[in-house]
C-alpha cells in the first residue's frame, strides 16, 4: 500500500476537515492577540502602579527624614545616648532606601546626583556618629558632622522633591 | 551577670593579646535567615566559646561579647551605653572596640594581605 494516494479525490468530510483547522487557527491567533493585549495592559498598569508608589515614597522621605531629625535633637538636648543611637540607626536605614528611591528619572540628573552624593555621606556619617556616641563628652559632640550633612540633606531634598512636584504635574495637565 | 565589671575587662584584655599573638583563631558567622547579611565572630577554647558582634549589625560600637557553655550561655556583655568614667567601664567600652578590631583584622587576614601589598610595592622603582 502506497505512504500517500494521490489518485483519490477529497470528498466533503475531507473539505469539512479543512475548513475546520482554518476556523480553529483563526480562533487560536484571535484569542492569543486578544491574551497579548490584555497582558500587555496588565504590565502598564503595574508600571504605572509602581511609579505612583515609588513617587509616593519619595514625597514622604522629607517628612519621614525630618522625624528623625527630631530625634536626634531631642536625644542632643537630653544628652540621651540610647534614643541617639536609634535615631542614627533610623537616619542610615532610611538613607540607604533613600538612595534606590532617587535613582528614579522624574529627577532631573543633576539633582540625582547630588541627592545621593549627600544621601551617601549621611549614610556614612551616621555610622561614624553611631560608632562615636560612646566615646564622645557628649551627644551633641557626637553627631556635629553628621547634623551638618543631614541638613545640607534636607534642603537639597525639598528643593528636588518640589522641582519633581512641578515636573510631574506639567506631564500630567500636558 | 556572673562576671563583674573587673574580671570582663581582664577576660577582654586576654582576648585581644591571644587573638593579637593568633593563638586564638576566630571565624566569621553568618546570621541564619538574615537577609542583610549580617555576621558575628566566634571562636572555641575547650569547652567555651565565645561569640562577639555589633549589637546593630553594623560593624560599628555598640558590641556585644558573649561566653557559652554547654550550648548554654554562660555570661554577656555589651558596650556600656553610658558614660561613667569608671576605670572598669572605660576598660571594657575600649577593650571590646579593640577585641573587634583585632579579630576583623585575624579573620581577614589582614597582616598578610598588607605584607603582600608592601610586596608588591618594593617591586616599583
Amino acid at each position: 500500500m502506497p505512504l500517500l494516494d494521490t489518485s483519490a479525490a477529497p470528498g466533503w468530510a475531507d473539505w469539512l476537515g479543512l475548513v475546520l483547522t482554518v476556523v480553529g487557527f483563526l480562533v487560536a491567533i484571535i484569542q492569543a492577540t486578544r491574551a497579548r493585549r490584555v497582558a500587555a495592559a496588565a504590565s502598564e498598569a503595574l508600571a504605572r502602579a509602581e511609579k505612583r508608589l515609588h513617587m509616593d515614597a519619595l514625597f514622604a522621605l522629607p517628612a519621614s527624614l525630618a522625624d528623625t531629625r527630631g530625634e536626634l535633637n531631642w536625644a542632643e538636648a537630653n544628652d540621651d545616648m540610647s534614643v541617639a543611637r536609634f535615631a542614627l540607626l533610623r537616619l542610615h536605614n532610611r538613607s540607604s532606601e533613600a538612595l534606590l528611591l532617587v535613582a528614579d528619572d522624574s529627577f532631573d540628573v543633576l539633582e540625582q546626583k547630588k541627592l545621593a552624593r549627600l544621601l551617601r555621606r549621611v549614610v556614612k556619617s551616621s555610622l561614624a556618629a553611631k560608632d562615636q556616641l560612646a566615646d564622645a563628652p557628649s551627644v551633641a559632640a557626637a553627631i556635629i558632622d553628621v547634623a551638618k550633612d543631614f541638613d545640607e540633606l534636607t534642603g537639597q531634598l525639598a528643593a528636588s522633591t518640589t522641582n519633581m512636584r512641578m515636573r510631574v504635574s506639567t506631564n500630567a495637565s500636558e | 551577670m556572673l562576671l563583674n565589671d573587673s574580671e570582663w575587662a581582664n577576660l577582654i584584655e586576654r582576648l585581644e593579646a591571644v587573638t593579637a599573638k593568633r593563638s586564638l583563631s576566630w571565624e566569621e558567622v553568618q546570621v541564619e535567615d538574615d537577609s542583610e547579611g549580617n555576621s558575628y565572630y566566634r571562636a572555641a577554647v575547650g569547652e567555651t566559646v565565645y561569640t562577639l558582634g555589633a549589637v546593630d549589625g553594623d560593624g560599628v560600637s555598640p558590641f556585644f561579647l558573649e561566653i557559652w557553655r554547654d550550648g548554654k550561655i554562660f555570661d554577656q556583655i555589651q558596650t556600656p551605653a553610658n558614660r561613667i568614667s569608671a576605670d572598669d567601664l572605660v576598660s571594657i567600652r575600649n577593650g571590646l572596640r579593640d577585641l573587634h578590631r583585632e579579630v576583623g583584622r585575624a579573620v581577614n587576614r589582614a597582616p598578610e594581605r598588607v605584607a603582600m601589598l608592601m610586596s608588591d610595592l618594593a617591586t616599583l622603582e
